[in-house]
């Protein structure tokens, strides 16, 4: 999977592409809108990561690049906008998603593969792990074929923990993509705890491996190894 | 006391006194006038006397005319003297005493000497006196009513620019951004009264638009050195020690506040912007019971209790505003709850209520809304009721806190916007 960052903040880029690449996606870098032109115009790419306010243009002239070339790609705008105006802007010109600054970058991981999931029309809308499964558009996860009984809320973790395996997820990330940013329950984590314990209860009592670790004070982190 | 009253207040007591001081001297200077022309008058009849005596060696014939009477009586001591006086006679037809001016002076007739009494009858006088009065009274209201109408609608509508300005300093609202129109006056200092007023809003508004301009740049520069230190977090998880563990969380959860507080700032800048202009149908029944849904985990996580009572009840306001509210004031009433304490909420037509029992605050209730307000103990931003208060002031819903029966109570009325 390929992926264009278009961020002009180069320590923001940097930690995104260590992120993303950590999960097997390839990722570039375009730190201005005639790069990021340039690029696009040169290559074709999964997913672009796409800052609003570039120093030499707007993002959002990208985006109708895109769309007048009839390009692909899936597009996530990630701005320190967050206005009204600009999300729906963007969206109405056909940026696939909106992510406000400051995001998790788990959050982010989860974001771009939802995108990609949902680009590769007729392709894969079922992700694996091991021999756990997710059909996406039935929103149901499966265990060797026989579906497992999840509330919306174990459903939603256990996508998120997928899509950032082999990463160690904060529970601030987890609070926040599970609840959103207007629950200002100010870090009052156990009810994580809860939902956690009670994914791994359902995971183990069909005979998985314990994917689902507990990294001590930190987060979780799902792994098979 | 309003300007008018006070005005009239003195205008009328000064009228009256100076009408009273003059109507008392109006009516001596006269009566004063109208004896001397009655002494006159017996002057003349003194000296018609005197000369008849001298003429005739003897007493005229007393007499008894109309307002007029002249008699004579014998005194025995040789000096008499000349006197005037006022006196009350007795009018055998009108059965009555009658004021009469005497004058009285000796006669010498072949060495006898008589007083000569010459009587006029002062009827006339007070007569006319009393006239005199009476259309000075009829002035006196003619007068003081007239103060009063020209003080009432001629000043009214001299200060009416005046009261113009003031209605329009009232009604002067920094959110709105409109600037102040103001009547012209053709009165120099009403005008002046303007300019400087325009001055002055323009200047308030400049600087509040600065301060705004300020919150909202400082807020969307944070985003960036924000969003670069939560990525770094979530990298340097990934390998941390657990030696580490607790600072990572504490930066962590630090960076999470400043993060909220951020966000919470753009968010009211932005309410004050009027960038959540279109409103909505919105049923607060179906969005509240929504609402219960999504705090459910954190209610039951502090076993607290939660009853309501909702009436299907529809407002026209701004789906997102109306959603920001309602979490605020839910994760208020658990926030500032006890443990296994309760929650309860009302939803009538005319208001909503959300009440909770919680430990007393640590300040005065009537800042409970203002920025950065909270509780000692309190680790939230101390924007949440704030943003309560600006997206109500914003909808026009008025929004009250009080404390009944030992419980935290949030008041939204709601008349005025059901739909």
């Amino acid at each position: 999977m390929k992926i264009l960052v278009v961020e002009d903040e180069k320590e923001l880029s940097k930690s995104i592409v260590t992120y993303l690449k950590e999960i097997n996606y390839v990722c570039e870098v375009a730190i201005d809108f005639d790069t990021a032109m340039s690029k696009i115009q040169l290559y074709d790419y999964d997913c672009i990561l796409l800052d609003i306010t570039l120093p030499d243009g707007s993002g959002l002239d990208i985006i109708r690049y895109l769309k007048a070339k009839n390009k692909m790609e899936g597009v996530l705008i990630i701005s320190a906008k967050n206005s009204v105006d600009d999300r729906i802007e963007g969206l109405q010109l056909g940026a696939d998603d909106y992510l406000p600054k400051p995001f998790h970058l788990p959050e982010l991981s989860a974001r771009v593969e939802a995108i990609i999931r949902r680009k590769n029309f007729g392709g894969n809308t079922v992700i694996c792990f091991n021999e756990i499964s997710i059909d996406t558009i039935a929103k149901v996860a499966y265990f060797s074929d026989s579906p497992l009984e999840l509330t919306k809320k174990e459903y939603q973790l256990l996508l998120y923990l997928i899509a950032n395996k082999e990463r160690v997820i904060s529970k601030n990330a987890i609070a926040e993509h599970l609840w959103g940013d207007e629950m200002d329950m100010a870090n009052n984590y156990d009810f994580i705890y809860t939902h956690i314990k009670n994914l791994r209860k359902k995971l183990m009592e069909k005979g998985t491996a314990d994917y689902l670790r507990s990294v001590y004070g930190m987060g979780y982190k799902f792994t098979d190894r | 006391m309003k300007l008018l009253s006070k005005y009239s207040r003195v205008h009328i007591i000064t009228a009256c006194t100076i009408l009273l001081i003059s109507s008392f001297a109006y009516y001596f200077i006269i009566r004063t006038i109208l004896l001397k022309q009655i002494d006159k008058d017996l002057k003349v009849e003194e000296q018609e006397i005197l000369d008849y005596v001298v003429a005739n060696k003897i007493l005229p014939h007393a007499s008894d005319y109309k307002h007029q009477q002249i008699r004579f009586q014998k005194i025995k001591s040789s000096v008499a003297f000349r006197s005037t006086v006022n006196t009350m006679e007795y009018d055998a037809k009108l059965k009555e005493y009658e004021p009469y001016r005497r004058l009285s002076f000796p006669v010498r007739i072949n060495n006898e000497t008589y007083e000569a009494s010459v009587y006029k009858s002062q009827v006339e006088t007070e007569d006319l006196l009393q006239l005199i009065m009476l259309i000075t009274a009829v002035l006196f209201i003619v007068l003081l009513s007239l103060i009063f109408i020209i003080n009432r609608f001629v000043l009214g509508k001299l200060w009416q620019p005046f009261f113009n300005t003031l209605l329009q300093l009232k009604k002067f609202d920094l959110q709105s951004m409109q600037p102040l129109i103001l009547t012209k006056s053709s009165i120099e200092e009403f005008e002046e009264l303007n300019r400087s007023v325009t001055q002055m809003t323009d200047k308030v508004r400049k600087e509040f638009e600065i301060l705004k301009t300020f919150t909202d740049n400082a807020s969307h520069e944070m985003q960036t050195p924000l969003a670069i230190i939560r990525s770094k977090l979530d990298l340097l998880i990934q390998s941390s020690f657990e030696t580490q563990v607790e600072q990572l969380q504490a930066i962590y959860n630090a960076t999470g506040r400043l993060t909220k507080l951020n966000q919470t700032l753009l968010l009211l800048a932005k309410i004050d912007n009027n960038q959540y202009q279109k409103p909505e149908v919105v049923s607060l029944k179906t969005l509240l019971e929504s609402k219960f849904q999504q705090f459910d985990e954190l209610i039951k996580g502090k076993h607290l209790t939660l009853k309501y009572d909702l009436q299907e009840v529809c407002i026209s306001i701004n789906k997102d505003l109306v959603e920001l509210l309602l979490n605020n004031l839910l994760s208020n009433a658990i926030k500032h709850n006890y443990q296994r304490g309760s929650i309860e909420c009302i939803l009538t037509a005319e208001k909503f209520l959300i009440a909770n029992p919680g430990p007393a605050l640590s300040f005065d209730s009537a800042n409970i809304f203002d920025r950065f307000k909270k509780g000692s103990n309190s680790d939230g931003s101390g924007l949440g009721l704030a943003v309560v208060k600006q997206i109500c002031d914003a909808s026009n819903l008025p929004v009250s806190y009080f404390l009944l029966n030992d419980k935290h109570v949030f008041q939204i009325s709601l008349a005025g916007k059901i739909r």
